[in-house]
């Protein structure tokens, strides 16, 4: 399911971390020894203040932008981006011109892929044709062409209908189906989340009730099927609430929350900064709160970042008229690390899992270990070294970034991504 | 010099940020602008070195508007602080109500926002005002504003209000519905016989005209400043938030 450029593997001895692997039950400072792409040696050795090492990160939701448009991204800079960012794999989106919605289309991806993918990336395929939401995918075939998974991400399924029928149908692929919730009858003309924000800038109100009758809907669908979900993207608490309820009561449901969302709240839409405009919207201190909370509890298992690059000229226009998404994958870690883990909302060890094993489970992918005999997917990281994201630091072909200007504080050093070192700064 | 999207570059798919750095290019003192999308006056302040003054951002502010609106209230009641002031209609559309909320509660005023609880903000308590969707609350008003209703807001499907003849039998601002001595303003375009009755809007306690006339002394005054560098001192915030 996941693939990237085929070749070379590499040696290495990494020492002078701590090491943190939340699956393997390891913090410990250690001395790693990588051989032809596969981890042989664990040995006791010196650690240094901040120095940490982790299984490499996967983003289960990417935007590539390929087929379409590549000038805001193509399978090679955004894996670029990717490794950048301490990822070892990420899935991509199938919201392309053409849609992923055929073997030929995510053959073709598959094919590039080999040529050009810096780190493993998996693609998922459309859950309805052209995804207009009216008829099923040939998902079989798509799966045996590779498809990570299926989505319809960028819109919701809004015929309830479907969705019930994609959710039976994936007994038969066995891939995992992922749902971006929205209600468009209650979120059209809606820019901003509804609230005193949106009411006093005058923004039409996207309501977090918005997201939540469609999580509802969808988890309820979930459950009569007895089939796997997985949320896209949470934005409100009264989601976070409903998924929790529906775990409970034993329904299989994942969902991922994005950087953005854990780090701001709507407050920050009052720069009326177009880089801090996506769908769904910021939330307020409260969403952000259950977001946080849903993370640390194990409710949300991953961290997506949505990664959602625009051309400069696209987002250099008024609020209103910019397009939703923020790209997310090159300050990730930084981001939550500041917002997060700094001041003492989350633990490292929390963040790490939810980057890298929680994502890989949701989409029924081995999670990356710190292991001997495990091949090498791990992540250097300095948590103490602060950075002013700009511009021109980007790997991406896109700098829709809502952290321009911030000083985050986490530096990705070195990424090695299925035995190869992918990134090193 | 006047620019208008129709007949200009524009039409022809010209950015907005294109079109500021075009006017730009002339080195203008002061850009007006009304556009409508929300933070196209601030996209022009900050590609361009001229004083913008924002003319109206689609459903976000119309701060003149705001100002002649408290210069006419102060030359007809002699005061704003302390006075009530009802604003009656489609607030959730209306940037004349958000500049006149936020200009009336910083100068001490208090505001009640009446009208269909579908055309009232979620939220917009946060701006320090009361919200009713009974027409009745303007009784205990100062002074009665009244939004225009917007044509276009009524399209099938947008279901704000069931019709145009049930909002003006709700919340249409009628002679029973006001008191002698209550104030009446509006900003116009009027729609009269919808949102306001014309014996109203001709009583001798409407405003309207004499907002009309203060639109034009406050707004030379706006460019008298810019141009002049002055007022010399204004709290910095202040003048922002209401400017």
């Amino acid at each position: 399911m996941l693939v990237s450029r085929n070749g070379y593997t590499d040696s290495r001895v990494i020492e002078g971390a701590r090491v943190i692997d939340p699956v393997e039950g390891i913090d410990a400072p250690l001395t790693v020894t990588i051989e032809n792409g596969v981890i042989t040696r664990l040995e006791p050795g010196p650690g240094r203040p901040g120095l940490v090492l982790a299984p490499a990160f996967l983003d289960p939701h990417v935007h590539l932008r390929t087929p379409g448009r590549d000038d805001e991204e193509t399978i090679a800079s955004g894996t670029a981006a990717a490794a950048a960012g301490g990822y070892c794999a990420i899935l991509a989106m199938p919201n392309t011109d053409p849609v992923v919605d055929s073997a030929a289309v995510l053959a073709s991806l598959v094919e590039q892929a080999r040529v050009e993918a810096v780190v493993p990336v998996g693609f998922l395929a459309a859950i309805s044709k052209r995804q207009e939401g009216a008829e099923l995918t040939e998902m079989g075939e798509l799966a045996d062409a590779g498809a990570a998974g299926f989505t319809d991400d960028g819109r919701p399924v809004v015929s309830a209908g479907l969705m019930r029928r994609a959710l039976q149908y994936s007994s038969v692929h066995g891939r995992r189906v992922a749902v971006h919730c929205e209600e468009p009858t209650l979120t059209r003309g809606g820019h901003v989340h509804e609230g005193a924000v949106a009411a006093e800038l005058g923004f039409g109100g996207y309501p977090s009730v918005g997201e939540s009758v469609m999580v509802e809907r969808d988890l309820g669908l979930a459950a009569y099927e007895n089939r796997p979900l997985h949320l896209m993207h949470l934005s409100a608490r009264e989601s976070v609430e409903a998924l929790s309820r529906a775990q409970m009561a034993g329904v299989a449901a994942t969902a991922e929350v994005t950087p953005h969302h854990l780090c701001l709240t709507d407050e920050a839409v009052r720069s009326l900064d177009p880089n801090v405009k996506m769908s769904p919207p910021l939330r307020s201190g409260a969403d952000r709160s259950a977001l946080v909370e849903g993370l640390r509890d194990g409710t949300i298992s991953c961290v997506a970042t949505d990664h959602a690059p625009h051309a400069r000229q696209e987002k250099d226009v008024p609020f209103e008229e910019a397009p939703f998404g923020v790209t997310g994958l090159e300050t990730a870690f930084a981001a939550l690390n500041t917002h997060l883990v700094a001041p003492g909302l989350l633990e490292l060890k929390t963040l790490l899992e939810r980057m890298s094993a929680g994502p890989a489970r949701a989409f029924g992918l081995e999670p990356p270990r710190i292991a001997v005999g495990a091949p090498a997917n791990l992540v250097l990281l300095d948590t103490e070294s602060a950075r002013r994201v700009t511009e021109d630091g980007f790997r991406s072909r896109s700098a829709n970034s809502w952290a321009l200007g911030h000083t985050l504080k986490g530096k990705v050093c070195l990424t090695v991504a299925a035995g190869r070192v992918v990134h090193e700064a | 010099m006047s620019i208008k999207a129709a007949g200009s570059s524009v039409d022809k798919g010209e950015s907005l940020k294109d079109t500021a750095l075009t006017l730009n290019a002339y080195d203008p003192d002061v850009i007006v602008i009304r556009h409508a999308a929300i933070g196209a006056p601030q996209l022009v302040a900050e590609v361009t070195g001229a004083h913008v003054v924002n003319a109206g951002d689609g459903t976000h502010q119309h701060p003149t508007q705001a100002l002649l609106d408290l210069y006419t209230i102060q030359q007809e009641l002699g005061r704003i602080e302390g006075l009530h002031v009802a604003i009656v209609g489609d607030v959730l559309h209306s940037r004349v109500a958000r500049s006149n909320v936020q200009a009336l509660v910083m100068c001490g005023a208090r505001v009640t926002l009446v009208g269909p609880p579908t055309l009232i903000p979620r939220g917009i308590e946060a701006m320090r005002c009361e919200t009713s969707s009974d027409i009745e609350a303007v009784a205990a008003a100062d002074v009665v504003y009244v939004l225009r209703m917007q044509r276009e807001r009524m399209q099938e499907g947008a279901n704000y209000v069931p019709s145009l003849r049930e909002y003006t039998a709700r919340w249409g601002v009628t002679p029973e519905r006001v008191r002698p001595g209550q104030k009446v303003m509006h900003p116009g375009p009027m729609n009269r016989g919808v949102e306001i009755d014309p014996r109203v809007a001709d009583a001798p306690d409407a405003l309207i005209e004499a907002q009309v006339r203060a639109g034009l002394v406050v707004r030379m005054a706006v460019l008298y400043d810019l141009l002049t560098h002055g007022p010399a001192v204004v709290p910095t915030e202040a003048a922002m938030e209401v400017a």
